[in-house]
């Protein structure tokens, strides 16, 4: 197994593979390099996984004080629960 | 939240509780991206602050032609990056050193993580590896990756956002990618590239 010049271009392309924005051509090459090339599966397997990991994370709720200060500058504080 | 165009109507009737309900629904998401962009909770507060008296006031003049969420971000980046200019005297935070692709390389054995984020539920341990990982990017690659993958802006609208080239914006992208898979691979599999 080759890891020269063409698990170098492979890598290149990985962000633009994983977001599908290669033509069907370049991606055909990419998959058939990567049948054979367990180090390049395993780099897009774990680059998808590292977009998906900050994709999915929500983030934390307002720390209360900031929260509490954000509504006294915008006046929300005497609006009372949130509406329908 | 109700529906976009609904709140849209209500806010610019001046529904006070549809203001809430906007600033209740996007406020976690700014507050994150100030803290993220700036590294400073002092200050992201403020932008924080600043965004949503931005909002308010620019609610009659809003066209809608992005979404609102969109528009907030928009805000929000713009108000950080003020501040990242003051802090530098210059104009210099958005560039990078040379892309002569020396950070990516394929450095083998490349390991597998045991750890699925689609299976596995997300630990307080795991974020904090994760926002470890973004702080340790260059401002210029951060802003990138916070806007695209983070609050998922479109390639062209970060374009737009931080005054980049769409192809400048990809190659940012991937750099950013490729750094937070290294970064993460040290805890998920940490035998990676170093036998």
């Amino acid at each position: 197994m080759s890891h020269g010049m063409k698990c170098q271009e492979i890598l290149e392309q990985l962000s633009a593979y994983i977001d599908d924005e290669l033509e069907a051509r370049l991606c055909a090459e990419i998959e058939a390099h990567l049948a054979g090339c367990p180090d390049c599966r395993a780099m897009v397997d774990t680059l998808r996984k590292t977009v998906t990991l900050y994709r999915e994370c929500e983030p934390d709720d307002l720390p209360p004080d900031v929260r509490d200060r954000l509504y006294k500058v915008l006046r929300l504080d005497d609006l009372g629960e949130k509406s329908e | 939240m109700a529906d976009e165009p609904d709140i849209l109507q209500r806010l610019r009737a001046g529904d006070p509780h549809a203001f809430k309900d906007v600033v209740d629904a996007y406020s976690p998401r700014v507050y994150r991206l100030a803290l993220s962009m700036l590294r400073d909770p002092d200050e992201a507060e403020d932008v924080l602050q600043e965004t949503f008296l931005s909002v308010y006031r620019g609610l009659g003049t809003f066209r809608g032609d992005s979404g609102l969420g969109t528009w907030i971000y928009r805000i929000a980046t713009n108000a950080s990056l003020m501040r990242l200019r003051r802090r530098r005297r210059d104009a210099a935070y958005l560039q990078e050193p040379p892309d002569d692709g020396s950070d990516l390389a394929v450095t083998p054995p490349v390991a597998d993580w045991a750890w699925d984020p689609e299976r596995a539920a997300l630990t307080g341990e795991i974020r904090q590896v994760m926002d470890e990982a973004v702080g340790e990017l260059s401002e210029g690659l951060r802003l990138v990756f916070l806007l695209r993958d983070v609050e998922g802006l479109s390639t062209a609208e970060v374009a737009d956002t931080l005054g980049l080239t769409e192809a400048a914006v990809k190659s940012r992208l991937h750099r950013a990618r490729l750094f937070l898979r290294d970064r993460l691979s040290d805890y998920f599999a940490p035998a990676e590239g170093k036998q």
